[in-house]
């Protein structure tokens, strides 16, 4: 498979007994009495030293490098042919020397052979980090390259037929187009990363070898596009760097006009997204115009309890939190608040929260029922039959808490599912707990029932209502939840203050949570509702 | 029969979880609030319906940290717990250890409510976890 590295090996072994001292010595003995004599021979002294497989390895760049020395200062100058043909007349064997063969071999020749090499070596690059990959392309690949362009019997590696070349000179180009093709498909098959670095590594194995050959510049274009930077187009001579660089003309059009296209797709895609998002986030802002529309105003809250606030953030435009309230009798007034978190947030608790705004609608407002057990109990009932309804599973409720103020008998009676209430008379914290159920939440065989807690409200009276998002979202410095203990002593500690700058306190305190210095912001889990507000009967 | 070991890595919205069928084991741990719980939750139920009771001596141990879980997680770890629930009438005994900050009794609550709707033996521990000072903005 790997015929060229293997056969180099052998033929380092056949011909041991050949002396590369002699060769570079024949070399420098032309320009003997030259003032750079002494450090050439220098350099062959150490040339010896290595070992075999070193030298046969640093041979052409040694050999390049005097023969460069002989053409300008023999005194008259000497073409490189001719150098070589006298080198060729007294050392016949160089001709056998593999890493020697590219530099003897008739000059029009020279660009091929150094592609063979490039490819070779590329290829056994890829096979030395990989192993065996069984790839066809591959083996075929290393088959064909061995003895291109002698033979016709193998077809060109990725059908490039159409290409094949009617003279000599033109293999070049259909050998850089070969190693092109081939670092696509590498790249693709493994990554752009590896694929540069082998191709990097390669190129830098010749460039070291040969790069004193006289059309060693012409191999850049084997290199792909995105390799070749400036310092490697700088290297080049000027004549070189045009050819480069014409025969790249062609490749940056076509991959322009590629670019252009793929541009345009891509814009188009985008317009598309950008419609669709304008779409549903058009027809969800409509979603919250109807889900606040059910829920009754905000500013009636201050109506109906004058010292007040509700504190509403939702983490989407609609949300699965919704407060609810409502005053019943006109000559014996009473008051039903509520504050609820339907399971998820965005469409889905939104959607689930509309039935549990109309369902409050059905039980208090028209059946004027006030007492908050019953309005749970009712508010279950409904919901776990829709929720029954369901087979995958996931069964949808609704956390709540709700307090109904009877101003005649100067009573709050409170009901919970899952949730609490926290109030506050002459500076001290009680806390209702509610039921371990939520609203909806069927368990086989066990009956739901919903429990009542009610407090006197002979003196004034401060209470809050609210949904979980608060103490659960994450934050802080050490990217943990703001709990509930925190939450309910941020309570006790701003409870006496007017209800507007505690709707203002809460705001800072959330936004503080989730901005610590120094850290990326957090972003909000959940919706977030907390309502409170001041009870003074006379 | 060959011994599932599988090990989840937690996400900034699911938690960490490991499934060790040869030591008997199942932790869950952290954060769980994705948008679609039950995908989630849905492979893990199957390692635990795949478990064989058999194999493995002594108890079944399950080991629960919570921090933030939202409400439909949390009704998967009903799933959780009803799936364990089968592994010990399968004939293995059934340890839970329910850890918790034992500032959060958010957590021990969602514990406690979970222990009545299954028959096992639930141990309660809760964890000294200092990292709050109680500064407000105001």
């Amino acid at each position: 498979m790997l015929g060229f590295l293997r056969s180099s090996r052998d033929s380092s072994e056949k011909l041991a007994k050949h002396s590369f001292r002699d060769l570079l010595l024949f070399l420098a003995d032309k320009v003997q009495g030259d003032s750079e004599y002494e450090s050439l021979t220098a350099r062959i002294g150490k040339f010896v030293n290595q070992s075999r497989e070193k030298q046969l390895q640093i041979l052409p760049e040694t050999y390049l490098l005097l023969e460069q020395y002989v053409t300008e200062l023999d005194g008259e100058i000497k073409s490189r042919e001719d150098v070589r043909a006298d080198v060729l007349a007294k050392f016949p064997w160089v001709n056998r020397i593999q890493t020697l063969q590219v530099i003897f071999i008739p000059h029009a020749r020279q660009p091929i052979e150094l592609s063979k090499i490039f490819i070779a070596s590329v290829l056994a690059r890829t096979y030395q980090l990989l192993g065996s990959t069984g790839d066809k392309m591959l083996i075929n690949l290393s088959d064909w390259i061995k003895d291109a362009p002698d033979h016709v019997g193998l077809p060109i590696p990725f059908e490039l037929q159409a290409e094949l070349p009617k003279n000599e000179k033109d293999w070049f180009s259909l050998l850089s187009k070969i190693s092109h093709k081939l670092y696509q498909n590498l790249e693709n098959k493994f990554s752009e990363n590896f694929t540069g670095k082998i191709y990097e590594k390669s190129y830098q194995d010749i460039a070291e070898k040969y790069k004193g050959l006289e059309d060693f510049e012409m191999t850049i274009r084997l290199l792909p596009m995105k390799l070749l930077d400036a310092a490697k187009v700088n290297l080049l001579s000027q004549k070189n760097k045009q050819k480069v660089l014409i025969g790249q003309v062609d490749d940056l059009t076509a991959l322009n006009r590629k670019i252009t296209q793929q541009a345009k797709e891509l814009q188009e895609k985008n317009e598309i997204i950008s419609a669709k998002n304008r779409e549903i986030t058009e027809s969800i802002d409509y979603a919250k115009r109807i889900q606040f529309s059910r829920m009754p105003d905000i500013k009636d809250f201050n109506r109906i309890v004058k010292e007040s606030f509700i504190f509403f953030k939702p983490r989407d435009i609609v949300s699965g939190d919704f407060y609810w309230f409502k005053k019943l009798d006109q000559k014996d007034p009473k008051y039903v608040i509520a504050a609820a978190d339907c399971t998820g947030h965005g469409v889905p608790g939104a959607l689930m929260s509309m039935i549990g705004i109309e369902q409050f609608e059905r039980i208090v407002s028209y059946r004027k029922i006030a007492d908050p057990c019953e309005i749970a109990t009712r508010l279950h009932k409904s919901i776990s039959k829709l929720s029954k309804r369901q087979d995958d599973g996931i069964q949808d409720g609704m956390d709540l808490s709700i307090c109904t103020l009877h101003s005649g008998t100067k009573k709050l009676e409170f009901s919970g599912a899952k949730n609490n209430l926290i109030f506050f008379q002459r500076g001290n914290m009680k806390i209702f707990k509610g039921d371990r159920h939520a609203i909806g939440e069927v368990h086989d065989g066990h009956e739901v029932f919903f429990t009542k807690q009610s407090v006197k409200l002979n003196q004034p009276t401060t209470c809050y209502l609210f949904s979980d998002g608060f103490e659960d979202q994450i934050g802080g410095n050490f990217n943990r939840k703001y709990k509930r203990v925190r939450f309910y002593k941020l309570l006790e500690k701003m409870h006496e203050l007017p209800m507007q700058r505690q709707k203002e306190i809460l705001e800072q305190e959330l936004h503080h949570w989730m901005n610590p210095e120094g850290i990326d912001p957090y972003a909000q889990i959940d919706d977030i509702l907390v309502m409170g507000f001041k009870i003074e009967f006379d | 029969m060959a011994k599932d070991k599988v090990v989840i890595d937690s996400t900034p919205v699911t938690p960490y979880v490991i499934f060790d069928a040869e030591r008997g084991l199942f932790e869950i741990k952290g954060r769980s609030s994705p948008e679609v719980s039950i995908n989630f939750y849905d492979p893990i139920y199957q390692y635990l319906d795949g478990y064989d009771v058999s194999d493995t001596a002594g108890d079944f141990v399950a080991n629960f940290t919570l921090e933030y879980f939202n409400t439909s997680s949390t009704k998967c770890l009903l799933g959780i717990l009803k799936r364990l629930s089968n592994i010990q009438k399968r004939g293995q005994n059934v340890v839970i250890n329910w850890y918790y900050d034992e500032d959060d009794d958010d957590v021990l609550e969602i514990g406690e409510d979970l222990s009545y709707f299954v028959n096992l033996e639930f141990n309660f521990h809760p964890i000294d976890v200092d990292d709050q000072d109680m500064d407000f903005i105001f």
